[in-house]
């Protein structure tokens, strides 16, 4: 456009249509420059969960922050691998966040260093780009496949007593009777004693304690190792919530069982990381 | 909280205005009106949803409207028929559902309208028009740019404002630079689009035939003739010389081709001092170029929107034009060959009661003294200036002599012509202007028409041709012709912006840039040295400092948003002293880490106050005071 009217002010030598393509030509200038600097002084912040499961959405938050004096921020885009989120406007000294769900689709360790900023701003006829240097390595624990502890371990296992009920309960050793409380459930009332001496009284039971439970990854019955991965972590995570504590013996390494955050995730991490180096 | 498609629909509406405004009156009453029509419908179509019209029917209307345009375009009318064209096309779009691409045509089409605007006029009128479009387009593609985001997308008022401010910004940075590039861009002395220019056209006012007796009443027009710039002369010898008529039948002072023929030719000798003046001539239709009396020389310039040469008094002007002019400042000039038949002819037995009339006052004095008693009876008799109640009559010169004893220039300048060649003197009539306003900003002086005047000339023997100006109002006349009152005066200034419009922007040329270019490299080559500022100079240089140290500020603002912070300069300080000792940080090695790492013990122990003192505020989020950012100076000297 400014090509042709700078063709038709040269051979009209029309002033007017010279005062046109002046104009347009130190717009072009103008907002390249604007384009440039909109995309200058700025970084950014990922915000991870610390537990990151492979094929499951996780919310990553991206915080953008404008550092400086006078130009907001416009329309900025920030882009990890194939995922994006944009930032209408950052003003200038602040920060904003923003989140979008991620997927990781493998375990392992995952370098990311392609975070890459973009924006249409001024005019929506050119995107810019800055590459942000950026190098986070995060672990991304296996996928969690959900099944039982039975369904998993090999036939030789060999089970003391009954065989787990894999479901949390709540009956365990009766360990006294007191008194009835208002709201207690009517289900712990004891009966027997509350017609014996004549008032209400409640059972109190103890908490069932956990077994403990210790996976030799390598004796497990599924031979694909990516699938017993991902169940072993299922079940670590299961336990651990319920907190049953649990362990793992896998290459030779062993983890005594424990229900612990630090434990599941220092588990989970060898997991994630089993065959690679 | 505003939504944005709200606001880029404002935006469009305002630019369409601008841009159709601008060539409103060059359109035809149809299609201005098919606009307005189409425009109120799709006002009515996005507030109530009146009728949904289909793409492809709009589509194909446009078509048919652009076919329609092109059997309408012929050599002579080229531009009206495609601005009718485009006008009716941004209604067509203003009634499409509008997404993003559509809204970018539209203002492409506004574009276009006002890149035809320029085509048929000139008028300072454009850069205000171009300015305010700019700003709003700025303005609407900074949204569109949202708008393609999200069509739906709402945004506060304070982030709308920052993105009204940004297209502020960007229109006043590139004003400097517009400026810049408007000089230097590439210009051709040899321009071959030139007839795609229509600019100009033919005022009324100005004529070379003058008729007695038709109308009863002349209305003044105030509308600008020429600009000439000059010094300031005095005013008595302000007359501005165009045409000479020197045949009359009984009703019409006419201009022959031989009258014509001697104005080309300046005066034999120079009696008095010469003047130059450089005269911007507004298009007014007639081939007579005006100069102070009396014209020696006449160089126009060629003008470059021109298919034609301008010979003086041969071209007819249809477009503004520019002259230099150099006047003989006298009041007579001789002239050799004058045929004093010519100059003395009138119509068989033409008013014989003034014939009497002449007989009576002149009876037979010599020819000098003839000259002064007619000219006194006209100027100092009973006869008075009027525009009105002017003799309607066959015989217009006998009404006004003898009955109603009123009239204009023309009848004055008549009588006396006549008059004179009654007693025997050669005479004839000149037309032109009379008095002007100085303009003393723009060194130049204001003619309108209102300053159309007619006087005389008679020839003299011995004196050669001697200006004569029996008006009695004439030395009342015009040297203020705008009055002085408050919206006169500001036409005035409004005037100055027009001049140097006109000079300094529609005048700018490949000779003019080619100057330029010449008075830098001279100025380069042979700098002088010889400072000796006058008032002007010295304002100028301090306009023209405070508006760059405005860009700078502005720029610097711009630019120093992505800076470093003083606290950061300081960190990378140190790290490139450190760098210097041998031991560089890795990128994502915390700073207690990287000093863990250094084994020189004295290095490690002038660098760990630096260390400690930045950790203290920075990773605790506290501001770097005055008092800390130098205590870490401080600790970097040490290093």
């Amino acid at each position: 456009m400014t090509i042709f009217i700078g063709f038709s002010a040269v051979n009209t030598a029309n002033n007017l249509l010279y005062i046109m393509t002046s104009t347009l030509l130190s717009y072009m200038l103008v907002s390249g420059i604007f384009g440039r600097r909109n995309l200058r002084g700025l970084d950014v912040v990922l915000e991870f969960p610390e537990e990151r499961f492979a094929g499951t959405p996780v919310p990553v938050g991206v915080r953008l922050i404008n550092r400086r004096r006078f130009m907001p921020a416009f329309l900025t885009r920030v882009t990890i691998g194939a995922e994006g989120v944009l930032f209408p406007i950052v003003n200038p000294g602040t920060s904003s966040l923003l989140h979008f769900d991620m997927i990781f689709d493998r375990r392992g360790r995952h370098t990311l260093s392609g975070i890459t900023l973009s924006s249409i701003f001024p005019f929506n006829f050119f995107t810019r780009y800055r590459r942000v240097p950026h190098n986070l390595d995060l672990i991304v624990f296996p996928g969690l496949r959900p099944c039982t502890l039975q369904s998993l371990l090999a036939d030789r296992t060999r089970w003391r007593g009954e065989a787990p009920s894999d479901q949390p309960g709540t009956d365990s050793d009766l360990l006294s009777i007191r008194d009835y409380v208002f709201g207690d459930a009517l289900k712990y009332i004891s009966w027997k004693a509350t017609a014996k001496t004549g008032q209400l009284k409640t059972k109190e039971l103890a908490t069932p304690e956990p077994p403990n439970i210790l996976i030799d990854f390598n004796k497990l019955r599924e031979s694909n190792v990516e699938l017993a991965l991902s169940s072993t972590a299922f079940l670590i995570v299961r336990a651990i919530h319920a907190g049953t504590p649990v362990g793992l013996i896998i290459d030779g390494e062993s983890y005594q069982p424990s229900a612990t955050q630090a434990h599941k995730t220092m588990v989970l991490t060898r997991l994630a990381l089993h065959g690679q180096n | 909280m505003v939504r944005i498609r709200t606001v880029l629909q404002g935006l469009t509406y305002g630019c369409v205005v601008l841009a159709v405004g601008v060539v409103a009156e060059h359109l035809e009453k149809s299609h201005l009106l098919g606009f307005l029509c189409l425009s109120l419908l799709a006002l009515a179509c996005e507030q109530w949803r009146v009728v949904e019209i289909p793409r492809w029917l709009l589509n194909g209307s446009s078509l048919g409207i652009l076919v329609l345009a092109g059997f309408r375009i012929s050599p002579e009318v080229l531009i009206e028929p495609i601005l009718d064209a485009l006008v009716i096309l941004v209604a067509i779009k203003l009634l499409e559902d509008k997404k993003s691409r559509d809204l970018l045509q539209i203002y492409l089409l506004c574009l276009f309208l006002l890149v035809g605007s320029t085509l048929i006029s000139l008028s300072i009128s454009f850069l205000v028009t171009l300015s305010l479009f700019l700003m709003l387009v700025t303005a609407a593609l900074i949204l569109l740019a949202y708008f393609v985001h999200n069509p739906e997308m709402v945004i506060s008022k304070a982030t709308l404002g920052k993105v009204l401010l940004q297209a502020l910004l960007m229109f006043s940075l590139s004003l400097p630079m517009s400026v810049l590039l408007f000089l230097i861009l590439p210009r051709t002395a040899y321009p071959f689009l030139t007839f795609l220019n229509k600019t100009g056209g033919a005022q009324s006012g100005f004529t070379d035939t003058i008729s007695l007796g038709q109308v009863a009443a002349i209305q003044e027009d105030y509308a600008v003739i020429f600009r000439a710039e000059m010094e300031q002369v005095d005013e008595s010898r302000l007359f501005w010389r165009g045409v000479v008529l020197d045949e009359f039948d009984g009703l019409r002072w006419q201009s022959t081709p031989a009258a014509a023929r001697e104005e080309l030719v300046g005066p034999e000798r120079v009696l008095g001092h010469t003047t130059e003046q450089t005269v911007y001539l507004e298009p007014y239709g007639n081939r007579y170029l005006f100069a102070l009396d009396k014209p020696m020389t006449f160089a126009v310039h060629r003008n470059k929107h021109s298919r034609t040469r301008i010979t003086p008094f041969k071209t007819k002007i249809f477009e503004r034009i520019r002259y230099r002019a150099t006047s003989l400042m006298a009041t007579s000039f001789p002239q050799p060959g004058v045929d004093r038949a010519h100059y003395l002819a009138l119509p068989h037995g033409f008013a014989p009661r003034v014939r009497t009339l002449v007989q009576s006052l002149v009876g037979q004095k010599p020819p000098n003294e003839r000259v002064q008693v007619l000219f006194s009876f006209l100027q100092r008799g009973a006869y008075a200036y009027s525009l009105e109640e002017l003799p309607v009559s066959k015989a217009p010169l006998e009404a006004f002599l003898f009955v109603t004893k009123r009239g204009n220039c023309e009848y004055f300048a008549s009588s006396l012509a006549v008059m004179l060649r009654m007693a025997g003197i050669p005479a004839r009539l000149v037309g032109g202007y009379k008095g002007g306003h100085y303009n003393p900003t723009g060194k130049y002086y204001l003619v309108s028409q209102r300053n159309a005047h007619v006087w005389v000339e008679a020839y003299l023997p011995d004196l050669g041709w001697l200006r004569l100006d029996p008006t009695p109002a004439a030395a009342a006349l015009a040297s203020h012709p705008l009055g002085r009152q408050v919206f006169l005066q500001l036409r005035l200034l409004l005037d100055t912006f027009n001049y140097y419009w006109h000079k300094v922007i529609i005048d700018y040329d490949f000779t003019r840039q080619v100057q330029m270019v010449n008075a830098i490299r001279e100025r380069i080559s042979r700098p002088d040295l010889r400072f000796t500022p006058d008032l002007a100079t010295i304002m100028k240089i301090s306009v023209g400092t405070g508006l760059f140290l405005a860009c700078s500020l502005l720029l610097w603002a711009l630019f120093a948003a992505g800076r470093q912070r003083r606290e950061e300069r300081l960190l990378a300080g140190f790290l490139r002293r450190m760098a210097a000792h041998g031991y560089a940080k890795f990128p994502h090695e915390g700073l207690e880490e990287f000093l863990e790492r250094v084994d020189r013990e004295d290095l490690r122990a002038r660098a760990r106050p630096f260390v400690d003192d930045f950790q203290q505020v920075y990773y605790r989020d506290r501001e770097f005071t005055r008092k800390t950012i130098e205590g870490l100076r401080l600790h970097l000297k040490g290093l």
